[in-house]
């Protein structure tokens, strides 16, 4: 044996013993906890047979109407989706099954791929009684569904792509892998994808917290939520300060991280004190920010205003002011997870190829927008993607401390509010005694395909031109 | 192997698991665990409620009582009972604020307390203010124990109403009297360095007080007492006289808030700080006020509330919390819970919490033995909020109206404010819109909760 596999025998082994040690004690110190949770995974998996039992009866029991629609429009969706895959398949000359045979597959999942959603929705969509725009929004979610389940499915009917493997960096056994995610997936799914299925569940049913009783809605909070004038008007707001955000973020952390990253003495010091903002909590950073701009004469900003200039701007009261407020807020406390990333991003440009630029003949400006902002572009691709997010999702606590979404838009907030972000609606209508929470697990539902198709979106467009160093 | 290693490593700590994970030997102690929000770092009254569980727990050594505060919010404290309630594991008793009994009640978490008091413990009820007891009645039960209940009272600084020529032992009564006497103080507003007169947070918690003083409802079926709501009474003259009050007030710049509603704590600030005349608060904020008046220098005065007018004289409704026994017990633990909140609300207690606290006492029997001390008259503030509550008239407008989803229905009403001081609303057109937004929470509440 060679050292370098000596070496790796003993790191794998250390992994393993570590593992061992911290699942001991794991287990140890949590062991109540751990006990609960498989007596409920043992409930769940004794409820299985039942459930099957329920769905079966549900099948028998449905009329042939809403079943075939879901199926039809399952089996479409599967079908063309198929075709575009394998044509594409055939023109890249990939490995691809019988067309015949292809086709009916595709069809086929399609169709089952499409019953979770529908029996999911109780075939509500398909009945005659559906709104209009439920039956759209249901066939959309169906055929969403049909797809979802057909695209793993071609990925191993065209054979995987196999990548050349280095040697080092894998597992000679791969079971060992799995055991080390196994931690990861079981949180996964039991924080993640257990709860979005109950989400999912908890959006098609009128329901108030905490009361239990809960009625069937089929896809109506959906729908209301589409025609409610508030909810638009609360994406509009969003985007509007998420562009804001993002946008405001990013380019002042460049600058700064220009700035700190020059050779002046006490840099490092100059560098921590810039980062730490984002050590701060969002709702301690707006509680710093309520204090100063906080209205009626005990605010900080409008004290010294009023001594200087004899104003004071109505921060929290003015529409704009106050998503000026609540922007400036959220760019201060996701700018220093900004700056980390653009120092260390300023320090991997190569200084020959700027100093080439220069023997060239290019200013430092040139120098910037021509060499470093180019190289920094998988940095700012990266922090593009995290800011959009943090600006969807990270923002509700600062709306909260600065303006409880407001300042009311119309007559009592009839047009919403200037500063109700989709993120801080949601949180009202899911946390308050008394709360909406079908309405509330539905918008949960909108902003998390939102989000998701911007992220994609992002992936699709920009991350296609962006070139990763080497 | 590895595997057979790590696999043993496994086996043995479920072994160990199961060893010392198997079930403790019933307790012959009897735990309960109590639920406040007085968490603040330095809340003081924490300190008071835990005294009380001290002699409590003297006297019934089986008995031991943890008392708490997973937050110092009122909402989110009901939630945080709620989810721990949905995984059995709810806290015995759970302080619940005034506009949540409809919700506690229809919920189905909690026992309601003429269901499980004893005979001899409901016999102690009707010591309790009238007023008080008629706020937590629901058809006719008692559904939580009022224990931490409080007032709006009107707080002013008695130097800016000297320096402006005012009397400050006359302080306004009446909103007629608050824009007079802001009048004066504006007019020495660069002298007083004042940014306006009043300033009070856009809460729903006055107007409720105002339509109660005008013997007015504020939602219908009695108050949501005799059935479910379906229409709350935002339009009528009385809400309106309410909501023109505000727009006077923003039309001479009169007025001020911190920008956020519900603010009392910003509020207070800005009346410390001195960049006002005059605020609006509760009386549980009393002790503060004092403490930081002095420390800023200025003498402070109290008065009751301000009425709508004067032919508004029928008092006002109480604020502030109860206490609620939740299910799921064992029935000693459920009983000891029971014990231990007449404990709490008993008179001597009574009287040690509304010293140490600054909330008013519930009880006559404390008033009297309050009043034959002489306490009252050492502290004439507290006297103020005794005094108006005391001369409520006991009726359905100032018992305080009761519907489930009141956090959507005061913030419609709050919005409404909000847009008749900030936005160029007229009281009429704010007030259409915010009883549009409060009926459509309550008929979805009801269609989903049932009658």
């Amino acid at each position: 044996m060679g050292l370098d596999e000596r070496l790796q025998t003993f790191s794998t082994r250390a992994i393993a013993v570590f593992v061992a040690v911290f699942s001991a004690w794991f287990i140890l110190a949590e062991r109540e906890g751990l006990l609960r949770f498989l007596l409920w995974l043992l409930e769940s998996l004794s409820a299985a047979p039942r459930s099957l039992e329920a769905l079966i009866n549900y099948y028998l029991s449905l009329p042939a109407e809403p079943l075939v629609l879901s199926l039809g429009v399952g089996g479409l969706a599967g079908g063309a989706v198929s075709y575009l895959i394998w044509q594409n398949a055939r023109r890249d000359g990939r490995r691809t099954p019988n067309w015949l045979m292809g086709m009916a597959l595709g069809i086929g999942v399609g169709m089952l791929g499409a019953q979770i959603a529908a029996a999911a929705t109780q075939h509500c969509t398909y009945k005659s009684e559906a709104a209009p725009a439920e039956t759209v929004l249901g066939v959309f979610l169906t055929a969403l569904t049909a797809i979802a389940v057909l695209l793993p499915l071609w990925t191993l009917l065209l054979g995987r792509r196999r990548v050349e493997q280095a040697g080092s960096g894998y597992f000679r056994n791969r079971w060992l892998g799995y055991v080390l995610l196994a931690p990861t997936l079981l949180s996964l799914l039991v924080f993640l994808y257990y709860p979005s299925v109950q989400m999912f569940n908890m959006s098609l049913m009128a329901r108030r917290f905490p009361i239990r009783t809960e009625r069937f809605v089929c896809l109506g909070n959906y729908i209301s939520l589409l025609n409610d004038i508030i909810y638009q008007n609360s994406l509009l707001t969003t985007f509007l300060i998420t562009i804001f955000v993002v946008a405001g973020s990013m380019v002042t952390a460049l600058a700064i991280a220009v700035l700190a990253s020059q050779k002046v003495r006490g840099a490092g010091v100059y560098r921590t004190l810039l980062i730490f903002p984002f050590a701060l909590s969002p709702v301690v950073s707006a509680a710093v920010f309520q204090a100063m701009f906080r209205e009626g004469g005990s605010g900080l900003i409008n004290y010294v205003l009023d001594l200087t200039f004899g104003i004071q701007p109505a921060w929290l009261r003015d529409a704009m002011l106050a998503r000026l407020v609540v922007v400036f807020a959220a760019i201060w406390n996701i700018l220093g997870f900004n700056i980390i990333f653009y120092v260390a991003g300023l320090q991997n440009v190569p200084r020959d190829l700027q100093e080439a630029a220069a023997i060239d003949g290019a200013n430092r400006v040139q120098r910037f927008f021509r060499i470093v902002l180019p190289m920094l572009a998988p940095y700012t691709f990266f922090l593009l993607v995290t800011n959009v997010t943090y600006a969807f999702y990270g923002i509700y606590g600062a709306i909260d401390m600065l303006t409880q979404g407001g300042p009311p838009l119309g007559a009592a907030g009839a047009l919403g509010g200037a500063t109700n972000m989709l993120i801080y609606k949601l949180y009202e209508d899911g946390f308050r005694p008394g709360a909406p929470i079908g309405s509330a697990a539905a918008q949960a539902v909108y902003l998390f395909s939102i989000v998701a198709a911007l992220t994609v979106l992002q992936f699709r467009t920009i991350e296609r031109n962006i070139t990763y160093g080497g | 192997m590895i595997y057979k290693r790590l696999l043993v490593v496994a086996l043995a700590s479920l072994l160990a698991l199961a060893v010392l994970g198997a079930p403790t030997q019933a307790q012959e102690k009897i735990e309960i665990k109590f639920v406040h929000i007085f968490g603040g770092q330095q809340d003081s009254r924490a300190q008071v409620v835990e005294a009380i569980a001290e002699v409590f727990m003297e006297q019934n050594p089986n008995i031991t009582v943890t008392v708490s505060s997973t937050s110092t919010d009122y909402l989110e404290l009901f939630n945080n009972a709620i989810l721990a309630a949905e995984q059995g594991q709810a806290p015995h008793i759970v302080q619940v604020e005034d506009s949540l009994i409809q919700l506690a009640t229809d919920s189905g978490f909690f026992h309601l307390i003429s269901d499980i008091a004893t005979p001899e413990q409901l016999a102690t009820l009707d010591d309790l203010l009238p007023t008080v007891r008629a706020y937590y009645t629901l058809g006719g039960k008692l559904v939580g124990m009022p224990w931490n209940a409080s007032n709006p009272i009107l707080y002013y600084n008695r130097n800016m109403f000297e320096q402006a020529g005012l009397d400050p032992n006359a302080p306004p009564k009446t909103f007629a009297e608050v824009l007079e006497t802001c009048e004066k103080i504006m007019a020495k507003k660069e002298t007083l360095g004042i940014t306006a007169c009043i300033n009070f947070p856009i809460s729903s918690w006055f107007a409720e007080q105002w339509m109660a003083m005008q013997n007015a409802l504020f939602v219908n079926n009695d108050n949501g007492r005799s059935a479910r709501a379906t229409e709350v009474f935002f339009t009528s003259p009385e809400m309106l006289r309410i909501a023109q009050f505000y727009r006077d007030m923003r039309e001479k710049g009169y007025y001020t808030y911190t920008g956020r509603v519900n603010d009392y704590n910003g509020e207070g600030i800005t009346f410390l700080s001195k960049r006002t005349a005059m605020t609006i608060s509760s009386t549980a904020g009393l002790t503060l006020f004092q403490r930081f008046s002095r420390a800023q220098g200025f003498e402070l005065g109290t008065a009751p509330l301000i009425t709508p007018g004067p032919d508004a004289d029928n008092g006002v409704t109480v604020g502030g919390g109860s206490v609620w026994v939740t299910k799921g017990h064992s029935d000693a633990e459920t009983k000891a819970a029971v014990d231990f909140i007449f404990f709490l609300t008993d008179t001597e207690n009574d009287i040690k919490w509304h010293k140490g606290s600054g909330y008013f006492p519930i009880r006559q029997s404390s008033i009297e033995r309050l009043t034959a001390e002489g306490w009252f008259e050492k502290n004439p503030p507290f006297a103020i909020a005794i005094n108006q509550l005391r001369q409520s008239r006991n009726n359905i407008a100032n018992a305080g109206f009761v519907v489930g989803p009141s956090a959507e229905v005061r913030s419609a009403l709050m919005k409404g404010l909000q847009s008749i001081v900030d936005g160029a609303e007229t009281p009429e057109a704010a007030m259409a819109a915010a009883k549009q937004a409060a009926e459509r929470a309550l008929a979805d509440y009801n269609a989903v909760v049932g009658k």
